[in-house]
């Protein structure tokens, strides 16, 4: 396909010639017309499936495979702290990926603690146990997978996320790989929607593959 | 409207809109302040406004407006990018009847790493604006503030006798957010 650099794209409207003053611009094409018949049969075009109500977070909400998805509201997604950790033994972990597109993995096992700061906080950190969020910039991210590791054999193992109102989600997964995707969580125009994932992977590595993450970011070198 | 320059508001004091402006329209409200700054995480203040009815509650959630709520369902209130540190912008020609007074709230944002409060903050200010950025009444909040402080309400807009009116309030909170909008009845 030859692609010119110079001839006008009057589909795409912001490139459009502002019109000199006198000048008249050209007139629109013009669109399909609308049938002229009214028709009283159900509209041929398929309307998709009716989608169920979103799902909030209010006190304590179970993901499961038949319930797998919930939303934060824009407050619940913007102020203070989002954690997740593990309840028992095993480990978790995060792959991140900002609005600019660049994108990491916090996690302990590879010793990498922190992601991009933010009024001198990383926005996903792992510190005490846990990985914590700072939703203060939540508009920096686009998105976030949450992993677990550290199964003992076919296990399940539960994974517990708090919100600043003391809500609650959580999940459990059993020990498919080393690795397994826990949760996917979109930000959706300012409003945090989880997803219960599930698949078992070796590393965060392939996980971040899997996810079509392009991983950029690498800590600073801290020497000692 | 003898008004030269821009009236200086002190805690408690308030002034009337239609004093400053020949018609109470679109009014920008800009939100300053300077930190201290320390070795750590810094001290995040988000500005927000609270969209009250008569009895000071909030109308709805959704009337807590900051930047991730970026407009209250009626549209009174629009969070917008601008000058200051943060600024709101406050339709108030078409305001409904049902909303008595919009109250201007800054919050130390509540992150579990070391949340901030107000005992680094210096010169905050709210100021309110004409659209062509005309200052018309400015509150400077003398003084610091303990480490128990980790909300404030700044000030207010509020109806008097049909008309608008602004009151500069400087009222710490020391439950933060979540005390701030338990009074609103916001839940968050």
């Amino acid at each position: 396909m030859t692609f010119s650099r110079t001839a006008s794209r009057e589909n795409l409207t912001y490139l459009r010639r502002r019109p000199k003053v006198g000048e008249t611009p050209p007139a629109p094409k013009a669109e399909p017309a609308a049938p002229s018949i009214l028709s009283l049969s159900r509209p041929s075009a398929p309307t998709g499936p009716k989608l169920p109500p979103v799902k909030r977070v209010h006190g304590r909400v179970l993901l499961t495979a038949d319930v797998p998805t919930a939303t934060l509201d824009r407050r619940q997604s913007a102020i203070g702290s989002l954690t997740f950790e593990i309840a028992g033994p095993g480990g978790v972990a995060a792959i991140w990926e900002l609005q600019d597109g660049s994108a990491g993995v916090v996690d302990d096992a590879d010793n990498v603690r922190i992601s991009p700061e933010f009024g001198r906080r990383p926005i996903v950190e792992f510190t005490q146990g846990r990985i914590i969020v700072g939703l203060r910039h939540v508009r920096e991210l686009r998105r976030l997978v949450i992993l677990m590791r550290g199964f003992r054999g076919n296990d399940a193992q539960r994974l517990l996320a708090t919100l600043h109102d003391d809500s609650t989600f959580e999940t459990s997964h059993t020990g498919v790989g080393p690795y397994v995707a826990a949760l996917a969580i979109y930000n959706v125009d300012g409003e945090l929607v989880i997803r219960r994932e599930g698949a078992g992977f070796d590393s965060s590595e392939t996980i971040a593959d899997a996810y079509g993450f392009t991983l950029t970011w690498l800590p600073p070198v801290v020497r000692s | 409207m003898a008004s030269t320059g821009s009236i200086q508001l002190q805690q408690g004091g308030n002034a009337a809109l239609s004093d400053l402006m020949p018609i109470v329209g679109t009014v920008v409200v800009g939100f300053g302040w300077r930190l201290i700054e320390g070795h750590g995480p810094a001290t995040e203040l988000v500005p927000s406004a609270v969209v009250c009815d008569a009895g000071g509650r909030a109308l709805s959630d959704e009337h807590l407006v900051f930047f991730n709520q970026l407009a209250s369902p009626e549209g009174t209130v629009t969070y917008v990018d601008g000058g200051d540190e943060e600024q709101l912008e406050l339709d108030l020609a078409s305001v409904p009847d049902n909303v008595d007074k919009i109250v201007f709230v800054v919050y130390a944002d509540p992150d579990l790493r070391k949340p901030g409060n107000f005992s680094s903050v210096r010169s905050a200010y709210f100021r309110i604006a004409d659209r062509t950025g005309t200052e018309l009444v400015r509150y400077d909040i003398s003084g610091g503030s303990g480490a128990e402080v980790t909300a404030m309400i700044f000030g207010e807009v509020y109806r008097h006798r049909g008309a608008w009116k602004v009151r500069a309030v400087g009222q710490g909170y020391a439950t933060g957010l979540k005390g701030v909008a338990n009074d609103f009845g916001v839940s968050i």
